[in-house]
């Protein structure tokens, strides 16, 4: 008789189908998360749809002398070339969920390859996996970020690779340890015995168990994501204008005279910053607490 | 990672009740202490090494005549610290504002096309044009008491020409006898620099040179460097010495230390030999330019010999208590186009490109209105200018018929490389974006940084770029740019026509013959493009009311006369 | 236990030197060479460029130069400015120290705040005040360094005038520690702000797991005052958890320095790099990666060997 697969769910006295119920009442129970995930699915609906609905151009210059106030048709005013403030903001804010979401996709792809890679196959392979991962995390990412920036060249899908690269080896880490823990149980080893492929256990066994962590730390990932692409646009190293991006509509902040004259061209992006950063957080640690209260994440 | 540290934590705290950590009036009274100590450390670090604020130590105070005062400091802004003090290696915006404070010069120049002395107090040239003899006022001196003599001058141009040197500017001592086209000189008996006497001075030139000529561009970039106390270190090791850091000059202010990416400060000479300072210490601080107008108007800094961005000119012109102008200036700003490729070959298209640009719209839109359109890179004030040419050239219509006459495929795409930390120029490229479209020319803009757009330009890797440079009273400052396979010929053209029409004007000696050369080669520069011309921006240093005597007009001729400031409080 | 500080000291030198590959290789992909930039002086020819490639030998091929540098590196020679042309050891260490106080000022100050907050909302777990301190740790631990950077300025500086809004000295050039105290505000409070938030949940969190221990249990029914009960149980849990936490925010903090340094103008390692990157100074790209790079690893290093010493058992790994 073939291993039962539930044995090793932790939920082991659960069924599938009241799991999953189980965990959307936990969810729901954790309000941050649900006023999070209701304001940024209300985001996501207004970058996508907004443009096309109020025909917003967030590229023609010079309509009005650079920083003006709001104005009829321009609720924001303009930025330093004359453009739209407002249409910069909404698709400001399409770059800055793209380049979260796609990034973090990098990452998992490459953080979880060679986790498996590294905890299945142990020995030399793991250690040099990990040294490499450790170099990532010990060193302050910004400051190879710039290196890259400044060899490849900045623009939104230069940010969204660098960043992505960069962004792996806290994926690789964590599926490792489950790799780890699960390797030496028994029935992997009786699985091994019978002649089940190596990759057939790792799909079987491994994956499913990781799933979880995956989504929490991936859900955090992201909203580190669009914390480092902000930084970057604001230090001029990310997206680059006509490319609006919630960063570089603040790197026009950092004169003083914008600061404290033209409060309309700075605060509006920086709030949008906040609210979604804080939102995908508050639905990464909702989503935690669903899951599984006892992760350490 | 943290699941494991979790894990070893409870292990750990267990582990540590066992060895008796917990004696908390000890663990509170180290921890505190430990973060005290760390954080006291640190800031003493920073601040402990800096040197203490000399005392005002003047025997000599000047008694305030009427209500001149005299000042204890002021702050002047700066846009980036001068990477180095070695006057020959300044790539810096600022380093040779900086240096006109404690280095003095030969001669000066002045926005009326005067001349006047400074460490020479007069010369004369020979009727060949080949040798120009300064006399050195005898009463200057290095800041350490030595004498200046016509020896410091020489060194100072073996320094310039040795082949082991490290030099940015070598190519200002290629007019000189001895030395090669880049500037290099092997044989320093042969250097075109003789010191005749003490306090005279001779240069010799390879080719005849109009006077106005040599002291409006090359004389102008001729520091002094201390032949008493360098002398010894061998050219190669010139620049890494240690002596830049703190160095001497013989200028109004002496440099008294530095705090990397902070503030220069300088105190005054009361030797100078043209009299002493009212003010007893400069500081300069680096900021960024975006800052300039919070840090006047707040009182932080008395005044900025950079130019303000110009968003912020009526800002700070309402301000009271404040005297900000933009005035013209020489610099100019053009667009450049990259000759080698086929398309551009054809003069008919360069023209309807200059043609299709709205440059007054470039200055409303990123200059606020502070500049004027070029057509040249000579500014309308400049006696050279020729004014046949002075016509705005906006004519889209002309444009886009001439661009179909050569033929241009409309479905090309090209590329135009620019840079986003020159808000203007960011505005120009946008604008001409524009401009091209209305013509239907599909322009691609790619924004880079700044070291990356000139060797992109350089190389040919782009289509359009834009540029600038600082210009001068003499015309031949845009020869550099014609010279056909130049450093610094950024439109990769060949031809030389132009080239040979700038030497032709760098060699006339008298000014009928410059102004007849200098005609030619403007209409040269206008009938058939290379560069397309864009604007003079204007000068926008801005200084408080309290600053009088203050030559706001020689700013961009690096001429501030600090000696002679004056203050009202 | 001193074979596992051997085997970390060897580990930590190897990924040091995987650093500087890294950053060096990396660094040579830039398109152009690094003088290239120079030559947008009218003073300079391109025979001096060549002239000086030459000299610096940058025509070398690229894994001669690393093991050049490399080598110069070892004896204690990290090159000569590009720009500048002073050594890179004098120009880095000048910044260091700014860069450094600002650092350790901001760990301080998010632990001395941090911590407590994390224990007084550990006392009643999700009351209203608990979720209001976990809310906004968690808004704190999620706002960009610069926007937050931009907020102080605009309303400490700007509206209410009381603090200045950058430098690190007075204009006037006085550096007395009055003056760089008041200059240190801001930027302190930039970094150390999210750093209180992700301090004050893991410290709720950490304290909510023991006090549900048994010796608390037991504390209470000897009748120790709840007083002491927390602070012994504080002290029990804050030690172990600086460690940890630290390992993981120092990288972080330097990081985030970059972009509050840019903010305020000071005039740290950060502003340094980002200046260096612009003008393809690789000495100084170098050097500021290696300090870097020595003061982050020797920090894992000492983390590493005082857990060791805390529990022989991790030397088994």
């Amino acid at each position: 008789m073939m291993v039962n697969n539930k044995n090793d769910n932790i939920y082991s006295s659960s069924k599938k189908q009241s799991y999953f119920r189980d965990v959307a009442k936990r969810f729901v129970n954790h309000k941050l998360a649900i006023i999070g995930l209701i304001i940024l699915t209300l985001l996501i609906l207004i970058v996508t749809f907004l443009p096309m609905t109020m025909k917003l151009d967030p590229y023609t210059i010079g309509r009005e002398l650079p920083y003006s106030g709001p104005t009829k048709g321009l609720v924001l005013g303009v930025d330093n070339a004359g453009r739209d403030n407002f249409s910069r903001l909404i698709y400001g804010g399409r770059v800055s969920l793209l380049v979260g979401l796609l990034s973090t996709g990098i990452s998992v792809l490459i953080g979880i390859p060679l986790g498996i890679v590294a905890g299945y196959y142990g020995k030399t392979i793991d250690a040099i996996i990990m040294r490499i991962a450790d170099i990532f995390i010990s060193f302050p990412s910004i400051i190879l970020i710039l290196v890259l920036v400044s060899i490849i060249g900045p623009s939104m899908w230069s940010i969204i690779v660098i960043i992505g690269i960069m962004g792996w080896p806290e994926f690789a880490r964590l599926i490792r340890g489950n790799v780890l823990s699960v390797r030496e149980k028994e029935y992997v080893e009786s699985a091994k015995a019978i002649g089940v492929k190596d990759s057939e256990i790792i799909l079987k066994y491994i994956l499913p168990n990781s799933v979880a962590p995956i989504i929490v730390a991936a859900t955090f990932r992201v909203a580190g994501a669009i914390l480092q692409e902000s930084s970057l646009s604001f230090l001029g190293m990310g997206v680059q204008p006509p490319q609006a991006s919630w960063g570089n509509m603040l790197y026009g902040a950092q004169s003083l005279t914008v600061l404290t004259t033209k409060q309309w061209a700075w605060i509006p992006p920086g709030l949008m910053l906040v609210i979604t950063i804080c939102c995908v957080n508050f639905i990464g640690d909702g989503l935690r607490d669903a899951l599984d209260p006892r992760m350490k994440i | 990672m943290f699941f494991v540290i979790k894990r070893l934590e409870t292990d750990l705290i267990n582990k540590l009740k066992g060895k008796g950590w917990f004696n908390m009036k000890k663990l509170k009274k180290s921890s505190i202490c430990l973060l005290l100590v760390l954080l006291i450390v640190g800031s003493l670090s920073a601040c402990g090494k800096k040197e203490e604020l000399p005392e005002s130590n003047t025997s000599t105070d000047s008694i305030p005549q009427g209500n001149e005062v005299h000042k204890d400091v002021i702050t002047i802004g700066i846009d980036n610290e001068p990477n180095s003090y070695h006057p020959y290696n300044a790539t810096s915006t600022s380093g040779d504002k900086v240096f006109d404070f404690i280095y003095d010069r030969l001669v000066y120049t002045s926005f009326d096309g005067s001349f006047s002395p400074r460490l020479a107090d007069s010369w004369e040239s020979s009727d060949d044009g080949k040798i120009i003899k300064f006399h050195l006022n005898p009463n200057v001196k290095w800041h350490d008491g030595e004498p200046f003599t016509a020896q410091d001058m020489v060194f100072a141009a073996h320094v310039g020409t040795a082949p082991e040197s490290t030099v940015t500017r070598r190519s200002y001592f290629s007019a000189l006898d001895g030395t090669d086209d880049s500037g290099v000189c092997n044989d320093f008996e042969k250097l075109g620099v003789v010191a005749v006497d003490d306090h005279t001075l001779e240069y010799h030139f390879k080719n005849p040179m109009a006077e106005s000529t040599f002291l409006s561009i090359d004389a102008q970039r001729y520091y002094p460097i201390p032949y008493h106390i360098l002398k010894d270190v061998p050219m190669s090791e010139m620049e890494k010495s240690e002596y830049w850091q703190h160095p001497i000059g013989t200028g109004a202010f002496i440099f008294d230390n530095m705090i990397s990416g902070e503030s220069i400060t300088v105190l005054a000479n009361k030797d100078y030999f043209l009299g002493t300072p009212n003010v007893e210490r400069v500081v300069f601080k680096p900021m960024s330019t975006a800052n300039y107008s919070a840090a006047l108007m707040s009182g932080e800094l008395d005044c900025v010999i950079d130019d303000v961005p110009l968003s912020d000119l009526s800002l700070l012109e309402s301000t009271p208590g404040i005297v900000a102008e933009s005035r013209p200036s020489m610099k100019y700003t053009y667009m450049t186009i990259n000759c080698e490729k086929e398309y551009f070959k054809d003069v008919r298209v360069r023209k309807a490109f200059s043609m299709a640009i709205n440059r007054s719209e470039i200055i409303n839109q990123g200059l606020y209105g502070n500049g004027i359109l070029a057509v040249s890179p000579l500014n309308p004030d400049n006696p050279y200018f020729n004014k046949d040419i002075a016509v705005d050239p906006y004519n889209p219509n002309e444009a886009k018929k001439l661009l179909e006459e050569a033929g241009w495929d409309f479905d090309r795409e090209i590329t135009f490389v620019s840079y986003n930390t020159n808000v203007a120029r960011e505005a120009a490229t946008l604008i001409i974006q524009q401009n091209l479209a209305d013509i239907g020319v599909k322009v691609k803009i790619q924004m880079v940084d700044w070291p990356t757009l000139i060797v992109m330009a350089r190389e040919g890797q782009s289509d359009l770029s834009i540029l600038g440079g600082a210009g001068s009273l003499d015309p031949d400052d845009s020869r550099v740019l014609m010279q056909p396979n130049g450093a610094q010929n950024f439109c990769n053209f060949t031809d030389s026509r132009y080239y040979e029409l700038a030497q032709r004007g760098r060699n006339a000696l008298t000014t009928e013959e410059k102004m007849e050369i200098y005609k030619e080669y403007q209409q040269l520069l206008y009938d058939e493009p290379t560069y397309i011309w864009l604007y003079h921006d204007n000068a926008a240093p801005v200084y408080k009311d309290t600053i009088q005597n203050i030559p706001a007009d020689d700013f961009i001729h690096l001429n501030f006369k600090a000696h002679e400031w004056t203050f009202t409080e | 236990m001193s074979n596992y500080i051997i085997r970390r000291t060897a580990l930590a030198i190897i990924t040091f030197f995987g650093i500087t590959m890294l950053v060096y290789f990396m660094s040579t992909l830039a398109p152009g060479s690094p003088l290239d930039a120079l030559l947008a002086d009218p003073g300079m020819t391109k025979e001096e460029v060549v002239r000086r490639s030459a000299e610096l030998g940058l025509d070398k091929p690229v894994y001669i130069q690393y093991f050049k540098w490399l080598n110069e590196l070892l004896h204690g020679n990290m090159g000569y400015s590009y720009t500048s042309y002073r050594p890179v050891v004098d120009v880095v260490t000048e910044r260091i120290a700014a860069t450094l106080v600002l650092t350790v000022s901001a760990i301080v100050l998010s632990y001395i705040i941090g911590i407590p907050l994390g224990i007084i909302s550990s006392l009643k777990p999700y009351s209203i005040l608990d979720y209001i301190m976990s809310t906004l740790a968690f808004i704190m631990s999620g706002v960009p360094g610069f926007f937050l950077g931009m907020m102080l300025i605009y309303i400490f500086s700007v509206k209410l005038k009381i603090l200045p809004f950058g430098g690190m000295y007075d204009a006037s050039g006085a550096t007395d520690l009055l003056v760089l105290i008041k200059h240190l505000v801001l930027p302190t409070f930039a970094i150390a702000i999210p750093e209180i938030g992700k301090v004050m949940r893991h410290v709720r969190s950490n304290m909510l797991e023991v006090l549900t221990e048994d010796y608390v249990k037991t504390a209470r029914a000897k009748g120790v005052k709840e007083w002491g009960v927390i602070i012994i149980h504080a002290f029990r849990n804050t030690l172990i958890p600086i460690i940890t936490i630290f390992s993981g925010s120092f990288p972080f903090m330097i990081g985030g320095s970059v972009v509050v340094e840019r903010v305020f103008g000071w005039p740290g390692l950060g502003t340094l790099m980002i200046n260096s990157i612009t003008s393809r100074d690789y000495p100084i790209i170098m050097g500021i990666s290696v300090i870097v790079a020595i003061v982050v690893l020797a920090t894992n290093l000492l983390v590493d060997i005082l857990y060791a010493y805390l529990d022989p058992r991790i030397t088994y790994n």
